[in-house]
């Protein structure tokens, strides 16, 4: 019985265990296809390695080889159907990339491992030929999910497509990233690097009598070669055939820099592929012409000596355009910065009060960020011959405002002499006491304002509540929040106010005219001083400072009318109703996201450390020891019955003796 | 919540060997053989008591005879 019972068990355990196993390896199929829809809706992305690494063995896991190489020969994929048309084969040498066209190169990759183990490739660009369990494309890049077969070694034959613009250092690239299966297994990388070289240059001697190229640079159907920057112009590009048969399939590369320029539309349209900057010509008959027009805006400024350069080159389908001279067509066009006007006045003194100061006005405009440009050597004027003496604010930058790019340049005469300097530095100083005198005395009530402004809430209270209640002047110290309730109060009495700086006001705008030069004849007769000169227009508003000081107080009663029209009807209910339709946009796609919640997981995952190997988890042997822990609770639940039984049998017997 | 750790614990976990399976297979296998070894063990004495228990029943039923 007890042999009977064994071969049972045992004969039952190795049939579990086979099943076991060949449910482990069917499930290893499922699971790389799986993974392959897993990867691909991950952030996966292929290293783009700087050295040739051909092939790289892994050190731990399964994975023994891997290896990426360049199908050279049509012969060497014999045997396998569906090779896409259009490869190149390079053979033993470089692969010779067509001028400014697309070459396709085979790939055929190795993976040497354990039987049975699943594999996910991952190529970004390339697309599939043959081999593997699964594939599919997803943002560009390929996922090739494959299992290892008995043989122990695995070939996944992909192919990739290469532009100009991936030529680095005159070498292709192109690296395949495998992902293993399970247990955290480290990906590997293989790169393989294709040398490539142009095409030999033929017929480069008959070019002007085959495709010729024109481009302008227009504005308003002008020539030009100076923009200024947000200006939107036209590069127009006519292309000649020469030939006496049509030229068809010709590729015009016009590829704008989006440094310089915006693209806005071309003409005709259709034809004009912005992204790869490549005009396509189906057909460009004998003798005929064609002209595309692009319509740009001028982005950003261009320094003189590198004005913004296009050139154009071209590729015929059934016609190869030599790299000559002609064949390249460029337009350059400096963009440059806004211009503005500018206003100089030069001042011709007399040293006497007597003369009036005669001034000479020139206009002119510049670059916004250049400098006004002055001239110190205008020294006659109306037949009278002038020193130069000093320029208001030297090195004043144009700015786009015209009415702040003022300049000021001075020149006395000659002939007076240095002694009369004396009796204008004193009138100079007269007018500085006058201007402040008529101010003193209204400054005098807002005196002790002025200080407010630096704190201006809780002094305010003071002076009136020292009044009724004198011992607590030191109450508004700690209690702060207090000076709030008689803001309300405060601007009520304030309202008065400001009337008073209303006749203020017309006071500094009169010593405005004098200090502008603008109203020249107006000017009484002064006589400059060399160095004082210059510096005389700052002085008069130095008394217009403490006028401004009794000008903020009024603004206190001023705010609650800006805080009214923040709750004016007619502006805010308009851009209310766009602004919830975007928040219901906003909304909904917030809603589309956490409707999928693989997105979520995904993202998820980058945090928690299994996940970071991008590998699922076999999670047998927790099921394994959960039955384990099963049987640990059926045998004590046994062992209880058991002991329980033996212990009343024991009890029996002692009970009959 | 629920959902979703479940939908990651099973986006992210499969059926297949691995390392760990052997020595969890390992336990499960030694706590079946003891459980079995010592349930034979009880039910062995578990049945010698009961014999000893007939035998004295026997005994007794004989004396009182």
């Amino acid at each position: 019985m007890k042999n009977r019972k064994a071969k049972k068990g045992l004969a039952f355990f190795l049939a579990w265990m086979c099943l076991f196993l060949l449910y482990g390896r069917n499930t290893g199929i499922v699971y790389a296809e799986e993974e392959a829809k897993t990867l691909s809706s991950s952030n996966l992305e292929v290293p783009e390695a700087e050295e040739d690494i051909m092939v790289q063995a892994s050190t731990d896991g399964w994975l023994r080889w891997l290896g990426k190489n360049v199908v050279k020969y049509i012969e060497e994929v014999e045997g396998i159907s569906g090779i896409p048309e259009g490869i190149t084969y390079p053979g033993e040498e470089a692969a010779v990339f067509p001028r400014d066209k697309k070459i396709t190169i085979l790939y055929k990759i190795d993976v040497e491992g354990t039987e049975g183990k699943s594999y996910t490739l991952i190529e970004e660009g390339a697309f599939w030929v043959a081999g593997g369990v699964a594939h599919q494309v997803v943002d560009g890049k390929l996922y090739v999910a494959g299992v290892v077969p008995e043989s122990k070694k695995d070939f996944v034959y992909v192919a990739r497509t290469f532009y100009n613009t991936d030529i680095i250092g005159g070498r292709l690239k192109s690296s395949v990233l495998i992902v293993p299966g399970c247990n955290g297994m480290k990906n590997t990388t293989a790169v393989r690097t294709l040398p490539v070289v142009d095409p030999p240059i033929t017929d480069a001697g008959a070019v002007d009598e085959d495709l010729t190229f024109q481009k302008t640079a227009l504005l308003d159907g002008t020539e030009v070669d100076k923009v200024v920057i947000g200006t939107v112009y036209q590069y127009r590009v006519t292309v000649i055939n020469h030939l006496s048969v049509p030229v068809k399939e010709l590729e015009v590369y016009e590829r704008l820099n989006q440094n310089y320029v915006s693209f806005l539309d071309a003409e005709p349209t259709g034809q004009y592929d912005v992204q790869r900057g490549v005009w396509t010509i189906e057909t460009l008959g004998a003798k005929e012409t064609a002209t595309l027009t692009l319509t740009v805006r001028a982005d950003r400024t261009t320094t003189l000596n590198q004005p913004y350069k296009n050139t154009i080159n071209a590729w015929a389908d059934n016609y190869e355009v030599p790299m000559g001279a002609e064949d390249k067509a460029q337009a350059e066009v400096r963009i440059v910065a806004a211009e503005s006007m500018y206003t100089v006045y030069y001042h011709y003194n007399d040293k006497t009060e007597e003369t009036e100061e005669k001034i000479e006005v020139v206009t002119g405009t510049g670059k916004v960020g250049d400098k006004i440009p002055y001239d110190t050597e205008k020294r006659e004027y109306e037949g009278e011959s002038y020193e130069f003496v000093s320029v208001s604010e030297k090195g004043k930058v144009i700015e786009e405002n015209s009415e702040e790019n003022v300049l000021h340049v001075y020149y006395v005469r000659e002939e007076i002499e240095e002694p009369e300097e004396p009796e204008p530095k004193p009138e100079p100083e007269e007018p500085e006491p006058e201007k402040p005198e008529p101010e003193e005395p209204e400054p005098e009530e807002p005196e002790p304002e002025e200080p407010e402004p630096e704190e201006p809430e809780p002094e305010e209270p003071e002076p009136e509540e020292p009044e009724p209640e004198e011992p607590e002047p030191e109450e508004p110290e700690p209690e702060e929040p207090e000076p709030e309730e008689p803001e309300p109060e405060e601007p009520e009495p304030e309202e008065p106010e400001p009337e008073e700086p209303k006749p203020e006001e017309p006071e500094p705008e009169e010593p405005k005219p004098d200090n502008f030069e603008t109203p020249g004849p107006k000017n009484p007769p002064r006589t400059p001083h060399r160095p004082e000169r210059p510096s005389k227009p700052d002085l008069p508003e130095l008394p217009t400072i403490p006028v401004s000081v009794p000008v903020v107080i009024p603004s206190l009663p001023v705010t609650p009318p800006n805080t009214e029209r923040v709750f004016s009807p007619p502006v805010l209910p308009a851009p209310s109703v766009p602004v919830k339709a975007e928040i219901a946009e906003v909304v909904e796609s917030v809603e589309t996201e956490v409707k999928t919640p693989v997105r979520v997981s995904i993202g998820a995952e980058e945090k928690i450390p299994l996940g970071r190997g991008r590998h699922k988890c076999c999670i047998l042997h927790f099921f394994i020891m959960l039955v384990a822990f099963i049987t640990e609770w059926l045998y004590r639940v046994n062992m209880k019955r058991h002991q329980k039984r033996i212990f009343e049998l024991r009890r029996e017997i002692e009970e009959i003796k | 919540m629920v959902q979703y750790i479940l939908e990651y614990m099973f986006s992210h976990s499969f059926w297949g060997l691995c390392a760990w399976d052997l020595p969890a297979l390992i336990v499960l296998a030694l706590m079946i053989l003891i459980f079995v070894i010592h349930r034979d063990k009880m039910k062995k004495r578990e049945e010698e008591f009961e014999e000893e228990l007939e035998k004295i029943q026997g005994e007794e039923a004989v004396d009182s005879i």
